[in-house]
């Protein structure tokens, strides 16, 4: 097949602004994130709920660092049947389902995401679609197989092309996904020009899902504490630590279910 | 030193949060405060640092500056506040120091350190009661602030409240285990509370932290003193006093050995230590063999 040979007016013209117009969009959406962003207000309720599951995550792990006397009344503390923390909240707590159409904050966080990362996304790629469409813009230095060809050449139907060259539109979303290292390097880490992360959360839709419900957790960790007994770390620390011969009644576990 | 040394000091004592006010405000006085400008927005952070440091140094004017600057620079901010309380718990105006705190809070009831700092004043003020009774409110709410557990503790052992102040280290024993220092607290606790129970679990922290530190002399001491207090008064029966007993001459070995090698002989002649521990052992000796 003979080589093609593309205009240096496309690579002037076309190539080049399509990655100017991608980069300063990213750029100006970090901007307009930063100016539209409320920062979360932290109930205090909240706050203390997810300290007691900490803590009660650490009585499970490093109980055994404690006598037993003292690791049973952490444990009834929390799970004690009638006034245990765990056992109230995982009873009472009633789990907040707010509706968003309620609740005005969630609503105006969801169009604040929606303004910043899809209306932009789909106005410049509707803009970059209907003004450079048609270009061949470049060419990968590797061959590809033939499935790359809707990847790659996105607007351009010609089913005899070689599939290493890419088309306007596709030029422009290879843009999109490829400049994040890019824009950490010029706005640092936590920059909100990165369109992937965002677009990752809408498909899976943690971005919606908003705070996980307390009960659940509460009764996770209610049920984990449940089962969790108490075996003391330091039973036979003395002869361990004065290197002599463990008596077997300490190695041994005495009443393993108790 | 250049700015740029300088400026690296700072941040690295920000970051360690050691507390070393008058370095700071050297490094500042003398280096950066006339290089200010090509500090960028670090500027802040560092002024916000100097602050605190000038307070802890008695240095007002300098916090006055600083404060002042900070303030133009962030007029409604809860840090600045913050500071502002500081300032005026450091000049001894209590009163205008917990009504800066309590405009935090009521802005923001999750701010940690209001909360805290209204307990230190009640602390300053040495009302320990009144404090313990704070914290224990706090600790509520924020159940995993160690420092916060390792605070009470303190006050509690202050009124010699000890199995309250025992339960403080306990949390602290589980929030890292590795630490052999909370070990050794919780098992002088334990001695100093007495009884034969508590001197076995005093006996067992000790030894733990000897394990985890094979150098904590004070932890041996600990070994030696409940080991062979058990031995002599506490033992139910000839078996618990010959363990023990081996256990306190095996502490007991250790502490001469430490002595012995880190001490020259005119040293070690002034020390009268080892006689005692000498004696003690051999009255330990004789039990364990009969």
């Amino acid at each position: 097949m003979a080589e093609l040979l593309l205009d240096s007016d496309i690579r002037l013209w076309v190539f080049l602004p399509i990655v100017i117009i991608t980069f300063l969009v990213g750029i100006i959406r970090h901007y307009v994130t930063i100016l539209l962003s409320s920062d979360k207000k932290t109930e205090l309720e909240q706050v203390k709920d997810s300290h007691a599951l900490i803590r009660s995550r650490i009585l499970r792990e490093n109980g055994k660092f404690i006598p037993k006397h003292s690791f049973l009344t952490r444990k009834s503390f929390f799970n004690h049947e009638q006034n245990g923390y765990l056992t109230k909240a995982k009873t009472e707590r009633e789990a907040p389902v707010k509706n968003p159409m309620t609740d005005p904050s969630m609503m105006t966080d969801m169009l604040k995401g929606n303004v910043t990362n899809m209306l932009p996304m789909i106005v410049i790629g509707g803009w970059i679609n209907w003004a450079f469409s048609g270009f061949l813009t470049t060419k990968v230095p590797f061959p590809l197989t033939f499935r790359f060809k809707p990847m790659l050449q996105r607007g351009v139907e010609l089913i005899s092309l070689d599939a290493s060259w890419v088309s306007s539109a596709s030029w422009y979303f290879l843009n999109v996904f490829g400049l994040r290292s890019m824009y950490t390097l010029i706005l640092g880490q936590d920059n909100a020009a990165d369109q992937t992360k965002a677009m990752q959360e809408q498909f899976s839709g943690a971005g919606m899902a908003g705070p996980q419900d307390p009960q659940k957790a509460f009764k996770a960790e209610w049920e984990a504490l449940e089962i969790c007994n108490h075996q003391w770390a330091l039973q036979g620390v003395e002869e361990d630590v004065t290197g002599q011969i463990i008596p077997p009644e300490t190695i041994y576990i005495k009443d393993k279910f108790a | 030193m250049s700015w740029e040394d300088a400026r690296d000091a700072l941040r690295k004592i920000r970051e360690d949060q050691a507390r070393d006010g008058s370095r700071v405000i050297q490094l500042w006085k003398h280096i950066l405060a006339n290089y200010a400008h090509k500090l960028g927005d670090e500027v802040w952070t560092v002024q916000e640092q100097v602050t605190v440091a000038a307070l802890d140094c008695q240095n007002f004017d300098l916090a006055n500056e600083c404060i002042t600057s900070l303030n133009r620079k962030f007029p409604n901010s809860m840090r600045v506040l913050r500071l502002f309380g500081m300032y005026f718990e450091a000049i001894g105006r209590y009163e205008k120091a917990t009504e800066q705190y309590t405009k935090i809070l009521e802005e923001d009831p999750t701010n940690m350190f209001a909360r805290k700092r209204q307990i230190a004043i009640l602390k300053e003020k040495n009302d320990i009661p009144e404090a313990i009774e704070k914290l224990n409110k706090y600790l509520e709410m924020f159940m995993t602030d160690f420092d916060g557990w390792m605070e009470l503790c303190d006050l509690y052992l202050q009124l010699q409240d000890y199995t309250k102040a025992a339960f403080c280290l306990e949390e602290l024993i589980m929030s890292n285990p590795h630490n052999h220092l909370y070990h050794q607290k919780y098992a002088e606790v334990k001695y100093t509370q007495g009884g034969s129970e508590n001197l076995e679990l005093a006996r067992s922290y000790f030894a733990q932290a000897c394990k985890l530190n094979p150098n904590n002399m004070r932890a041996q001491f600990g070994l030696l003193l409940t080991a062979s207090n058990i031995a002599t008064g506490y033992s139910k029966n000839q078996k618990e006093k010959n363990s023990n007993s081996k256990y306190a001459v095996w502490a007991a070995e250790q502490i001469i050995d430490k002595y012995q090698s880190t001490q020259t002989e005119e040293q070690l002649q002034d020390t009268k230590v080892l006689e005692l521990i000498k004696k003690m052992q051999e009255n330990l000796v004789p039990s364990s063999d009969s």
